[in-house]
């Protein structure tokens, strides 16, 4: 089985290398590739330096478009499954090797990593968790399935859904919006228990005034999501 | 005051612009993140509607003598800045592309300069 991590990067100089070689030694036969969305700081010549394989964006596209871009690899590469890890350290590797079994086992099309099943480890601010406990229950309205972690970004899909997303993947925010894309196309997403980690180094991209628009924005592309038409897969 | 004739078309105006304005992005063929002022436009055009006391003290506070001249205003500036915007946002594109074309020109030469090389 041939398995994929892709680590979205931006301006990651400090935690990537780190990042990088947790995967390799706790999840040595997983692939890795990262995507370098057009860092602004030392990070692609941290990248070079350390020999790491990544695929560098001559414009920065953000999150959605970085990820995109890792499922494109994965499905060109003809993978059978592919794992986001973030780059900034938050995501611990260890769990890769047991996410994929556990998805086999189960014949799952997705499996979420979440924070919030035994409730272990970094569990973000009180502020965010009200938030994300809001769009389970939107999703839950939308889809009829009990997400509780949709803003994971530790997800790992089957070759099915690497298809999907190498086409259909949304811009910003994506977590939650491709999730309810998956399941209104009928596929089985299941959730596992995880223990995240706060960042190894610099800066969330997060803050008020973009917590607004963004509860805004997802919630509207969580409700355009479930009533586009899915073909099923 | 609005006539109730003009607040019936208004509303129906603005739902059928929601409609169609929301079967767009479910064909993907408008983007949600650009429709987001849109829709807070009709929002608030179906506010004044409901409650067209809002108009009147709005247009008393502005200092403008009918509430229909405040619409008119109101609207202008609003479309205003939503061309602003798009300006904006088709400038930034612009000079993505600018740079994406650059990028692939240079790569071609890279790779016509790579099998070159592999064919000496």
């Amino acid at each position: 089985m041939k398995k994929l991590v892709i680590i979205p990067c931006y301006n990651e100089q400090e935690a990537i290398v780190q990042t990088v070689r947790e995967i390799q030694n706790k999840a040595p036969d997983f692939d890795y590739v990262v995507i370098n969305d057009c860092s602004a700081d030392n990070t692609k010549q941290i990248l070079l330096d350390n020999h790491i394989r990544f695929i560098d964006l001559p414009i920065n596209l953000g999150i959605g478009g970085a990820v995109q871009t890792g499922y494109l690899y994965a499905r060109d590469h003809g993978y059978d499954a592919a794992v986001q890890v973030d780059g900034d350290g938050q995501h611990d590797p260890a769990f890769l090797p047991a996410m994929f079994e556990e998805m086999t086992a189960k014949n799952a099309d997705m499996i979420i990593g979440s924070r919030f099943i035994k409730k272990e480890g970094f569990q973000s601010t009180f502020a965010r968790q009200m938030g994300i406990r809001y769009f389970t229950g939107l999703i839950h309205q939308v889809t009829g399935a009990t997400i509780t972690d949709p803003t994971s970004g530790l997800r790992m899909v089957n070759r099915k859904l690497i298809s999907y997303f190498a086409e259909n993947y949304p811009k910003d925010y994506p977590e939650p919006e491709s999730t309810v894309a998956a399941l209104k196309n009928g596929c089985k997403v299941v959730e596992t228990p995880v223990i995240m980690r706060s960042r190894h180094g610099g800066k969330s991209s997060i803050n008020l005034n973009r917590s607004v628009y963004y509860m805004i924005k997802v919630s509207m592309a969580i409700i355009v999501e479930g009533q586009r038409k899915h073909a099923g897969l | 005051m609005l006539d109730f004739r003009i607040r019936i078309m208004a509303i129906a105006v603005v739902i059928l612009g929601f409609i169609s304005l929301t079967g767009l992005i479910k064909q993907k063929k408008v983007e949600l993140k650009y429709a987001l002022v849109w829709y807070g436009a009709g929002v608030v055009i179906l506010i004044f509607t409901l409650f067209p006391k809002l108009m009147d003290g709005l247009s008393h506070l502005l200092g403008i003598a009918t509430p229909v001249n405040m619409l008119f205003m109101l609207a202008i500036i609003v479309l205003s800045a939503i061309v602003m915007e798009l300006t904006a946002v088709l400038s930034a594109m612009s000079q993505r592309v600018r740079k994406l074309v650059q990028e692939v020109a240079l790569l071609r030469d890279e790779l016509q300069q790579a099998s070159e090389k592999t064919h000496e």
